[in-house]
């Protein structure tokens, strides 16, 4: 049908947006008598009577009111919701649907309350031409997941993949040309579900299992999930596997059998304490770590949350721990993260270097897709979290981008790259009170990666 | 009746290599890796037995329900509450390697999920 141009009032937070139903003429009938049952059929009895419908048009726009459609069966409007008041007598107020309706935590309805006072406006006898209006609100997403990570107002956190990728200075990295393109990155974890973030980064995403695992589909604790949009915003044009595991030495070696340029592990055992030695049951995994070392693979563990993390501490892996920044962009060492002095590798402190996470209690920082009733989703299909299961793969990353500039960098040519190009973090204190200082400490290791300045060691 | 995975039991079999036994290193990894032959003799012989299980670089990953563990080596499994990244079964003593496969076998030894960082 006919459109009329819209007025200048913009929809905003304060906007009303309704639909507008005029009254039947002639052979047409009223969608809203008792009786009427629209089909297919007999659907034409309830389109609106075109005049009438340009005419109450016209007067809704000379009373302010914005028309964005006149259609066939109801006009579109929306205007302040101060003016929807005045203007249909009422009054608005906020509304949760029913629980059962499973809409989104953050999701309100703002419509007048049932029983509520209601007229038809008298102005230019509008309420002649008008049938009825209702208030229309955004439909709830039966999709699942968001694409794009939620805004949520109750703290200040990182979101995936700009903020972490500007922390860590890839941005400017990927800026030149370099994200990681043809570099192999495998990540063993709980899991990788296919998150239309995932899809809608245009990532090279592939999640398999090792041989003693099926599903590649699911994440029931989405820890793998999300911890993986780390290593994807630092080196987003990787090819990225995602190797749901089992036994932890069959996971690595099938990460050297995928012919991985980079693993990362983003969990371990606290068993490197001080008065122990390394206990028959982690042989098997230390040998399979340092096969892939062997074959030049780099391979990134996480140093831990508070944990004496293996295999974290060995010498031939890339230790990461963590570093906070907040809002502000004050950057300290965390009380969550883990740095110690190795017992079964004398002279091994751990960490070498720092990606980013969150503070006590829980570490609750950077916004991560995860699946829809996994362990760790708070709303949506995402969750917020962090510890230094993120700060490895984001390190990974970094790894990627050296690789892709510099195929023939080995492990410990990476190693040192990022050790001596990190930012030294000088303030704050880690999980085990070591104190970031001025150089190398068990708080942060070398400090934070900075992948600006290590891409400038090979470039 | 499949048992539930609470009740099954996770181990490595290391296979014996010149190396076995001592330290290793990055420098001295290649004394510990076996002979291919001799982990798929050990593979083929426990899978015969129902036992499932991956040659890795070094030997077996390998899952078996506790009293097929128990059964084939010669051991005693209880359950223990170690804590989380711990091996939830306890043996009674080392297991042992049946004689079919001992000249292979290095160590057999039960392993344990780890702790997510």
């Amino acid at each position: 049908m006919a459109s009329v141009k819209p007025s200048s009032a913009k929809a905003d937070g304060s906007e009303v947006r309704f639909e507008v139903v005029v009254k039947p003429e002639g052979e047409s009938r009223s969608v809203f008598d008792p009786d009427a049952f629209p089909t297919i059929a007999n659907l034409d009895e309830f389109r609106s009577p075109k005049g009438r419908s340009i005419k109450a048009a016209r007067k809704l726009q000379k009373n302010d009111i914005t028309v964005h459609h006149i259609g066939e069966f109801s006009i579109s409007a929306s205007c302040p919701e101060a003016k929807f008041e005045s203007f249909f007598g009422t009054k608005i107020s906020q509304h949760r649907p029913p629980k059962k309706a499973l809409a989104p935590a953050d999701y309100v309805m703002r419509a007048p309350k049932k029983g509520e006072d209601w007229k038809l406006p008298t102005e230019d006898n509008l309420d002649k031409l008008i049938e009825k209006a209702y208030i229309q609100h955004d439909p709830i997403l039966f999709a699942g997941e968001r694409p794009i990570p939620p805004f949520w107002k109750d703290k200040f956190r990182l979101r995936v993949p700009v903020d972490v990728a500007q922390i860590m200075k890839a941005s400017s990295v990927h800026k030149k040309g370099i994200t990681g393109d043809g570099v192999r990155v495998v990540m063993p974890d709980t899991g990788f579900y296919h998150h239309p973030y995932f899809k809608e980064q245009g990532y090279n995403f592939l999640a398999v299992t090792t041989p003693d695992v099926i599903d590649y589909t699911s994440d029931a604790s989405g820890h793998g999930t999300g911890e993986c949009a780390n290593l994807l915003a630092t080196a987003p044009g990787i090819n990225f596997i995602g190797l749901k595991k089992g036994n932890t030495t069959l996971a690595i070696k099938t990460a050297v059998e995928l012919r991985a340029d980079i693993i990362t592990c983003s969990w371990g055992y606290s068993e490197d304490l001080p008065g122990t030695s390394m206990p028959s049951w982690l042989k098997p995994l230390y040998l399979a770590v340092l096969d892939a070392v062997s074959k030049g693979i780099t391979v990134c563990f996480s140093a831990g949350n508070g944990h004496f993390g293996f295999p974290g501490s060995m010498p031939e892996v890339i230790s990461v721990g963590g570093v906070v920044v907040d809002e502000k962009l004050n950057y300290s060492a965390t009380r969550y993260t883990s740095g110690f002095e190795s017992t079964w590798f004398p002279g091994r402190d751990v960490p070498d270097i720092s990606g980013l996470c969150g503070a006590p209690p829980s570490a609750d920082y950077i916004v991560l897709p995860v699946q829809k009733g996994c362990s760790l989703e708070k709303a949506g299909g995402w969750g917020a979290f962090s510890g230094t299961s993120a700060a490895s793969p984001m390190v990974a990353g970094v790894c990627a981008l050296l690789k892709e500039a510099d195929p023939t960098l080995t492990p410990n040519d990476i190693k040192n790259i990022l050790k001596y190009t990190a930012r030294d973090i000088t303030v704050g204190k880690n999980s085990m009170n070591k104190s970031a200082v001025p150089g190398p400490d068990l708080a942060t290791g070398y400090g934070l990666v900075d992948a600006e300045r290590a891409m400038e060691t090979v470039l | 009746m499949p048992e539930s995975p609470q009740q099954q039991v996770q181990f490595d079999l290391t296979v014996k290599a010149p190396g076995s036994g001592q330290d290793a290193s990055l420098a001295t990894i290649d004394q510990h890796r076996p002979s291919s032959e001799h982990i798929e003799r050990c593979r083929r012989w426990l899978a015969s037995l129902g036992v499932e299980c991956h040659a890795t670089a070094f030997g077996l990953a390998g899952k078996a329900a506790k009293p097929l563990f128990e059964s084939i080596f010669s051991c005693a499994l209880r359950r223990i509450d170690a804590g989380p990244g711990r091996p939830l079964w306890e043996a009674s003593s080392p297991p042992q390697a049946p004689p079919e496969i001992e000249q292979f076998v290095h160590q057999i030894t039960i392993g344990a999920e780890p702790e997510l960082f």
